[in-house]
């Protein structure tokens, strides 16, 4: 069997998978993610603090009607889009060339670097592991498994106690910073990416913590811009939407043009798009309150 | 970690625990090394969104760092993408659940820093509805498209990475083909219909 870009080179079809070829990874994020990974690795292999599976839909989820998986939104998308595509015939041809500019993260993007290699000779040896499993179950959330880092306790366990309501003063007890703050760049990396993760996850209860955990440990810390858009972005999917939006405005208003331009609008489009009755107010379920 | 702890060879009494560490992270690193691209790329095709597309593919590698024992050789690509395909379904289905942070796809092209050119734009825009036609698609066939139109594997690698029969796999595909275009036969007549306003 041909596939269709060979057997129908012409076609719309052909011309809509041809659009996938140019998309890779941007190298700060296959270097974030080694080094998120590496931490797991090396660690202590695992530690289950967060125990909650995989993402859920935890936070942000709790809008009465969002549930629908083919939104007029997607429709209406797909009949731009199509506009779009077939009112410029010239896509078909090599106008589709310039690779993909996947955007980085930019505070991430210059300093998590991969550590280097240390026994290339051994790579294989966890081939003698025992049955696949085709599909295993995806197990805590990548937050909670990066602040397994040996080195310090983890700044707060998710799972092992329900959430409480999340207020913007946590009680939540974290430990002591171990290390020197001032030059910990890649400590910093990774509770920066701790909270991120935490986020993708949807447990923004433990974004926060892990943020706060950021802010005491890392006072000025390089990546404070990062961490504090990454705070807005948990606090909106909290619910505590008026917190994040306010300090979204902040941040738009010190660095208007900075690089967390579209993500602090997208805070900023979020909150007013939510400011009608009923529709927020009350906090969000957070992931470990979610059955 | 087991496993690797109790190598013949590790060395003495206090060696195994630290051999068996470097040992597995130098066989991690190789699986990351080997791995990581085409996961992301199978992300993406599985309908996760280019702005949670990084963080889905590190969630899939943090999963496959803790379960690193339960790998086995040669099969590591089929587990990864088993993986791979609950993260994408997670992701997915708690993107669905949430509105206004996601629904704005052209966002990321209008706030670039840098200004797109034309065809750059265009091609984001194929991309989108490309992203829109898979989206539509039921998950089984899906996941055999994507493999062999775009990852370009043959049935038989599919089978073995999908652990199906390889007549399963040419049946899937059949549908697939058929869905896929139907799909955008149906998006070209709404257009048509509508006028092609958003």
């Amino acid at each position: 069997m041909k596939r269709i870009r060979e057997e129908r080179p012409e076609s719309v079809e052909a011309l809509l998978l041809g659009a996938d070829k140019d998309r890779a990874p941007s190298p700060a994020a296959r270097a974030r993610a080694l080094e998120a990974a590496m931490l797991v690795v090396g660690g202590s292999g695992g530690v289950d603090i967060g125990g909650k599976a995989g993402v859920n839909s935890g936070a942000g989820s709790a809008t009465t009607g969002a549930v629908a998986p083919k939104t007029a939104t997607v429709i209406a998308w797909k009949g731009w889009a199509l506009a779009a595509l077939l009112g410029t015939g010239a896509i078909a041809g090599g106008a589709i060339v310039t690779r993909d500019a996947h955007e980085p993260s930019p505070a991430v993007s210059t300093v998590a670097r991969p550590p280097a290699p240390s026994s290339k000779q051994e790579a294989r040896a966890a081939g003698a592991a025992p049955a696949l499993e085709p599909e295993p179950p995806i197990r805590p959330s990548p937050a909670t498994q990066v602040v397994a880092d040996a080195r310090r306790p983890p700044p707060v366990a998710p799972a092992a106690n329900p959430a409480p309501p999340f207020a913007s003063a946590p009680s939540i007890t974290v430990a002591p910073p171990a290390t020197t703050p001032t030059a910990d760049l890649s400590g910093e990396v990774r509770a920066v990416d701790a909270a991120r993760a935490a986020l993708v996850a949807h447990d923004a209860t433990g974004a926060l913590a892990l943020l706060d955990d950021y802010d005491r440990r890392y006072t000025s810390g390089s990546l404070a811009r990062e961490a504090a858009l990454l705070r807005t972005e948990a606090l909106m999917a909290h619910g505590d939407r008026a917190e994040a939006v306010r300090r979204a405005q902040d941040l738009l208003a010190q660095s208007p043009d900075g690089p967390y331009r579209a993500r602090l609008k997208k805070v900023l489009d979020e909150g007013n798009a939510a400011k009608t009755p009923g529709a927020f107010g009350d906090p969000k379920p957070t992931a470990s309150s979610i059955p | 970690m087991l496993a690797l702890a109790n190598e013949p060879g590790s060395g003495g009494a206090m060696m195994p625990v630290r051999v068996a560490t470097v040992s597995r992270e130098a066989s991690f690193r190789s699986l990351f090394e080997e791995h990581y691209e085409f996961i992301w790329r199978q992300l993406r095709r599985l309908g996760v969104h280019e702005d949670q597309v990084d963080d889905a593919a590190q969630e899939v590698f943090i999963v496959a760092a803790r379960r690193l024992g339960d790998i086995r050789e040669g099969a590591e690509r089929a587990f990864l993408f088993g993986i791979a395909r609950r993260v994408a379904s997670d992701v997915r289905r708690s993107r669905q659940t949430r509105t206004g942070l996601l629904s704005v796809p052209l966002a990321r092209d209008a706030a670039d820093p840098a200004p797109s050119p034309e065809q750059d734009v265009q091609r984001h825009r194929t991309q989108a509805l490309l992203d829109a036609a898979l989206d539509d698609m039921n998950d089984e066939t899906r996941e055999v498209f994507i493999l062999f139109e775009l990852e370009e594997l043959s049935r038989s690698q599919i089978a073995q990475l999908l652990g199906l029969p390889e007549g399963t796999v040419a049946s899937r595909l059949r549908r697939a083909r058929e869905e896929f275009s139907a799909i955008v036969n149906r998006a070209q007549c709404k257009l048509e219909v509508g006028g092609g306003s958003p």
